[in-house]
């Protein structure tokens, strides 16, 4: 597993995809942290984590796009399932350097901290701001096992990103999604119906928890369990196929 | 070293393998010959575990490949059709990943530098892959597939892109592996196959249409022998002084070489030596022989036989 985890890593690296993603996070929460703290004046790094999540779920697919979709691509996939590896560290391996990958671009909001303090000289609420990376890590940690699936799913890496791009934009709306079902039901029925079950599947809202400094075992179990499945299932795409 | 067994794979209604059974030992090269499409490839796939059998089963030093694919996959060196390569690595580091990959006990540098002298590409190491002529990385493949020094390598048409001093340093490679490796090789070249392999595999249409020793496999299945002959003198005489010839089944006349000189081919019993027969036949005939050769069937001959369906409807041989 840890030959397979190095070398994603150093790909990341040894191709442009890595700086691009590292760039372009910067870029974005660059400029929401120069909005919010220095334009607006306001002392919110966590609110800088908040706007992060409209970009993430477009960041995302792009980190995990190759991971499986190139390999089938270049063939190089044969390599590695004929290796003396099972299944599960080829997955695991992929899966943590890709989260890996993104936890660097998290900690940038460490170096926010540090700047503000060093500029403004204004106290951090670090509870709060902590507890919102957490946040964002574990959302995007789900998202990425989600995109991991998308990519073994086929063998072009475009492909496996438009549709995580469009899933992701699913998954960030997913509470007003809701919320218009619940409305049409209720006009259609004349009622006051409540979706249950399905609100409680949304990322958003487990994620907001964290930046609310809720740290409660509910949510951390929803992302594990969210990324357990969506590795299984990648698991599972990947031994199918030698079967067809 | 590796034993198939009753190799089935089926993709809906069409049997790309059917049935394929055969053994490779250590200390011999195992020429896999056919025709693009008779399912080597899908063979070789599922040896390594990279594809799954319908049904049959794959054992490489007593481990299934199904049952027990790591202690299986340790033992083989794969080298597929399009080499595994990281284009934006350079060969060093590729063949340093696969070292990590497979998990290989060697002492790493003398390991990798070897096999890297082994396939002339030492002096390339440094290089991006991607930047490598087919060639090269063709044998990027290779050398590939020997880290860990694994007792079973199995090369998928390692010869093809190379050029022909490339294919001649292949094929010397190949046969040094065969001395201490089981090595199962493809190929639709014939002279390669009959050049490098012990024993030679024929398969089309995923099945096995004959498995022999290369020095034996060119007189197999065969009820007739042949000879070509350049004779001098008049047809007419040329053949009935020939047909006259104990063991002789037929004589043809083929190209006219000059007025008076033919080449004729005549085909004779399997076990009878009928040259000396022929020799004086002639003699007595007065029709000097230029030259006499014994055509055997040629390889190219004996392949056309054996992967044109009409033998197969026949039996073939399972």
């Amino acid at each position: 597993m840890f030959a397979i985890y190095k070398k994603e890593l150093s790909s990341y690296f040894n191709s442009t995809l890595g700086y691009i993603i590292i760039a372009l996070y910067l870029l974005f929460s660059g400029f929401f942290f120069w909005m919010i703290c220095f334009n607006s004046g306001a002392n919110a790094l966590a609110d800088v984590v908040n706007y992060m999540l409209y970009i993430v779920f477009f960041l995302v697919p792009l980190i995990t796009m190759k991971s499986f979709a190139d390999e089938k691509h270049q063939h190089t996939d044969q390599a590695l399932f004929t290796a003396p590896v099972g299944l599960w560290e080829i997955v695991l391996g992929k899966y943590l350097s890709a989260l890996t990958l993104y936890a660097l671009c998290n900690l940038v909001f460490i170096f926010y901290a540090l700047i503000l303090m060093a500029v403004t000289g204004a106290t951090i609420a670090w509870g709060h701001l902590l507890g919102a990376i957490i946040g964002i890590i574990l959302l995007g940690a789900a998202m990425l096992s989600l995109n991991l699936l998308f990519s073994s799913l086929t063998e072009h890496q475009i492909i496996a990103a438009v549709v995580g791009i469009a899933t992701g934009l699913v998954f960030m709306l997913y509470d007003s999604i809701v919320g218009a079902v619940e409305n049409f039901i209720n006009t259609l029925f004349g009622g006051d119906y409540q979706v249950v079950v399905l609100d409680k599947l949304s990322v958003t809202s487990h994620y907001q928890n964290f930046y609310k400094g809720i740290l409660s075992p509910v949510d951390f179990v929803f992302f594990l369990s969210f990324v357990v499945l969506f590795l299984f299932l990648t698991n599972r795409v990947l031994d199918r196929r030698r079967w067809v | 070293m590796v034993e198939v067994k009753n190799l089935v794979k089926s993709y809906g209604n069409i049997d790309a393998v059917n049935n394929i059974s055969f053994t490779a030992n250590v200390g011999e090269v195992l020429g896999f010959l056919g025709p693009n499409g008779a399912g080597k490839s899908t063979t070789m796939n599922i040896i390594s575990g990279y594809l799954s059998a319908t049904s049959g089963t794959v054992t490489i030093d007593g481990y299934d490949i199904v049952d027990e694919p790591k202690e299986a996959k340790k033992r083989i060196g794969y080298l597929p059709e399009l080499p595994p390569v990281y284009q934006e690595m350079t060969v060093k580091k590729y063949l340093n990943f696969m070292y990590e990959l497979k998990k290989a006990t060697q002492p790493r540098e003398e390991h990798l530098n070897e096999i890297m002298k082994q396939c002339g590409i030492l002096e390339i190491s440094d290089r991006i892959i991607r930047n490598l002529s087919k060639g090269y990385r063709q044998r990027v493949g290779v050398a590939q597939a020997l880290v860990g020094n694994p007792p079973v390598i199995i090369l998928d048409e390692p010869t093809v892109g190379l050029d022909p001093k490339q294919i001649i340093e292949m094929r010397t490679l190949i046969k040094n592996l065969g001395k201490k490796h089981a090595v199962i090789f493809s190929s639709h070249v014939l002279s390669e196959v009959s050049a490098v392999c012990d024993r030679i595999v024929v398969i089309s249409q995923g099945r096995i249409v004959a498995d022999e020793a290369t020095n034996k496999f060119s007189y197999m299945n065969t009820e007739e022998m042949k000879l070509t002959l350049t004779v001098e003198g008049t047809s007419a005489t040329v053949i009935s002084a020939v047909s006259s010839v104990d063991g002789v089944t037929k004589v043809r006349r083929g190209d006219r070489q000059s007025d008076s000189v033919c080449n004729y081919s005549v085909e004779y019993k399997k076990d009878v030596d009928v040259r000396k027969g022929i020799f004086r036949a002639l003699a007595k005939a007065d029709c000097p022989i230029l030259q006499m050769k014994d055509a055997g069937m040629s390889l190219e001959e004996m392949f056309l036989t054996l992967t044109t369906p009409t033998y197969q409807d026949k039996g073939g041989r399972d």
